[in-house]
C-alpha cells in the first residue's frame, strides 16, 4: 500500500461513517446468538457480550477479507469488533457449531 | 488466522480461565441433598428426545431405509471383500467393534476407535473432530477413507452393477432417476439407514417419567452428582447426554482432533461430546480407545486429566470421593436402553 492510499483511507476512515460509528449488541445465552442476522454499516462495531451463566464460547470468522477469532470468551465478557470492510460476514462458534450468526455490512 | 484481538484476549483469558476452574468453580460446588423441585428441574432437562430430521433434498422413504441396511451390512464391496460398515460398526457391540484402534489397512494404524452410530440423527457435525458437516458429506468419507470401508465410489458402483437384484432396490428406491445406481443414491440409502439408528428407552427415562423404583438409591444419587458436584451436564446434556460440542477434556494423547480443521487455541485436543446413551454397553472409550471402563473414565475427570491451556473451562479437580465416583458409574449403566433388535437383511444375489 502506497503512502496516499493509506493517507486517503485513513481520511476516509476519520471523516466518512466512522463519525456516525455505531456499535450494536449480540447477546449469547443459551447457545444462541440473540439474533441470526445483522445489517451494519462499514466502520461500525458489534459487541459480542457472553451473558451464559457457565459456557464459554470461541467465536470466528474464517473471511477471506476479514477473519477474526476470539479465543475462549468466559461469561460476563464482551468483545467488541468492528466491521472496517463491506461485505456478508459467517460468524461461527467453534466449541458450538450449531451458532451461526451474519453480519451482512453496507 | 490470529489478529491483534486474538493475541490480547488469549493472553489474560487463559488466566481468568484458570482462575475460574481451579479456585472458583471448586468453592462453589453444593451439597448433596437437593429438593424435590431441584431434583424435577435437572430431571427435565432430559426429557424432551429431538426428533431425527430428514433434509429437504433426501427425505425419508421406506425403500431408500431397506436399500441403505442392505448396503451397511454387505461386505462385497470393500477392497477385500470381507469388510461391511457393519464390521466396523457392530450393532452386536453398540455399533463400534470393542477394538481401540482401528486397523488401517495397508499401513498404520488409524488412531482412532470407531465411532458408535447412535443417535447418530440429532447430530450437527460428524466424526470426532467434526470434519462433516452433513451426514451426507459423512457417508462419503466413510465409504472411501482407508481407515474405513476403503473403496473409491466408482469401484463400489461398478460391484454394485455386477449384483442384478440391486438394480430392482435401486429403481424401488428412486423411481425418477434414470441412473438408479448413482454415487448420490448410494450415499442418500445410507445416510437414511443411518439416521434411523436410535437408542431405545432405559431405566433412566422410566424414572424421569416418575417411577422411583427404575433406579437403585446409588444411581439416584450418581444422578445427583452428575449434575451437581460432578458437573458432567454442562457438556452432557440433553435426552442424548451430548452438547453436541467440541472440547479438550485433557486426554493425554497427541491427536489435536478440531484443531486439524479449526487451528485455534481452544480447537487443541478438542472431541466432539458423545453421547452417554447405552454408554456402558459399548467399551473401550475417548476417541483413541484409551479407557476401557467408565471408573476410569472417573478417575480422569476427578483429578488425572492433563493440565493445558486449551482445557475447557469445566473442567478442574472435582475432589470426588471413590463412593461418589461408583455412584456415577451405576448412574451411567442406567442408560442402558432397551434397543431394538438389529436383524440381519438377506442380501441381494
Ligand atoms: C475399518 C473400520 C470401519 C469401517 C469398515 C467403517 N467405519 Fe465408520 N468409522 C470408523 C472409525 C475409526 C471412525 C472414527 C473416525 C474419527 O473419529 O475421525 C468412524 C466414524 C464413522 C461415523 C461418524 C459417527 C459420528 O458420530 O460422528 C459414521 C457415521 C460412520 N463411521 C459410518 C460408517 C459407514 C456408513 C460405513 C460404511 C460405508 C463405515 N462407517 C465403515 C471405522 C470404520
Ligand atoms: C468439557 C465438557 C465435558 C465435561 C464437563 C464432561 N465430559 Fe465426558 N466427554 C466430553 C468429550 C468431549 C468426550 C469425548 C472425548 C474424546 O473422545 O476425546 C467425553 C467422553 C466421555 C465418555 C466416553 C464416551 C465414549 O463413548 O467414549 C464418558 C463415559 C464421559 N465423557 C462421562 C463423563 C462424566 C461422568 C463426566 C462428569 C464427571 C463428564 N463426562 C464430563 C466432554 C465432557
Ligand atoms: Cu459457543
Amino acid at each position: 500500500m502506497n503512502a496516499l492510499c493509506r493517507l486517503t483511507l485513513l481520511a476516509s476512515f476519520l471523516f466518512s461513517g466512522n463519525l456516525y460509528a455505531a456499535t450494536y449488541d449480540i447477546i449469547m445465552k443459551n447457545r444462541e446468538f440473540s439474533q441470526t442476522e445483522i445489517m451494519i454499516n462499514r466502520g461500525d462495531s458489534i459487541r459480542f457480550l457472553n451473558a451464559e451463566e457457565n459456557t464459554e464460547h470461541n467465536l470466528f470468522s474464517l473471511s477471506k477479507v476479514y477473519p477474526f477469532e476470539i479465543s475462549q470468551q468466559l461469561p460476563g465478557i464482551d468483545v467488541t469488533i468492528p466491521f472496517r470492510k463491506g461485505g456478508s460476514f459467517e460468524v461461527e462458534c467453534a466449541i458450538h457449531p450449531t451458532m451461526h450468526l451474519r453480519v451482512m455490512v453496507k | 488466522m490470529n489478529n491483534h484481538i486474538t493475541a490480547i484476549f488469549q493472553g489474560w483469558l487463559s488466566t481468568a480461565t484458570f482462575l475460574f476452574a481451579f479456585l472458583i468453580i471448586p468453592s462453589l460446588t453444593c451439597a448433596i441433598e437437593v429438593s424435590d423441585a431441584d431434583l424435577l428441574r435437572m430431571q427435565t432437562r432430559f426429557q424432551e428426545k429431538g426428533s431425527v430430521t430428514y433434509p429437504e433434498n433426501n427425505l425419508f422413504s421406506a425403500e431408500k431405509l431397506v436399500l441403505g441396511k442392505m448396503l451397511f451390512f454387505d461386505p462385497r464391496f470393500s477392497t477385500n471383500q470381507q469388510t461391511a460398515c457393519a464390521t466396523c460398526h457392530n450393532p452386536s457391540l453398540g455399533w463400534q467393534n470393542g477394538l481401540s484402534y482401528t486397523r488401517k489397512i495397508g499401513k498404520s494404524p488409524f488412531p482412532r476407535r470407531t465411532q458408535s452410530l447412535l443417535n447418530m440423527g440429532l447430530d450437527s457435525r460428524y466424526f470426532s473432530d467434526g470434519r462433516a458437516a452433513s451426514i451426507e458429506e459423512q457417508v462419503l468419507i466413510s465409504i472411501e477413507s482407508t481407515a474405513e470401508l476403503n473403496i473409491p465410489m466408482e469401484r463400489l458402483l461398478a460391484k454394485l452393477a455386477k449384483i442384478p437384484a440391486y438394480l430392482t432396490l435401486f429403481q424401488n428406491a428412486f423411481p425418477y432417476d434414470e441412473t438408479a445406481i448413482s454415487a448420490e443414491n448410494v450415499i442418500q440409502s445410507l445416510a437414511t439407514y443411518e439416521r434411523s439408528i436410535v437408542s431405545g428407552n432405559a431405566p433412566f427415562d422410566a424414572w424421569i417419567a416418575g417411577d422411583n423404583t427404575a433406579l437403585s438409591a446409588q444411581a439416584q444419587h450418581g444422578f445427583i452428582l452428575f449434575n451437581r458436584k460432578a458437573g458432567c451436564v454442562a457438556c452432557h446434556s440433553g435426552w442424548e447426554f451430548s452438547d453436541h460440542s467440541f472440547h479438550d477434556i485433557g486426554l493425554p494423547d497427541m491427536d489435536i482432533g478440531r484443531a486439524n480443521y479449526l487451528p485455534f487455541l481452544a480447537m487443541q485436543f478438542a472431541f466432539k461430546t458423545p453421547s452417554l446413551r447405552n454408554v456402558a454397553k459399548r467399551a473401550p472409550y475417548m476417541h483413541h480407545g484409551g479407557f476401557q471402563t467408565l471408573r476410569s473414565i472417573l478417575d480422569h475427570y476427578n483429578e488425572s486429566f492433563v493440565r493445558r491451556s486449551s482445557i475447557s473451562m469445566h473442567i478442574h479437580p472435582l475432589h470426588l470421593t471413590d463412593d461418589e465416583m461408583d455412584d456415577i458409574v451405576e448412574f451411567l449403566k442406567s442408560l442402558n436402553g432397551s434397543d431394538t433388535q438389529t436383524t440381519l437383511p438377506i442380501l441381494p444375489q
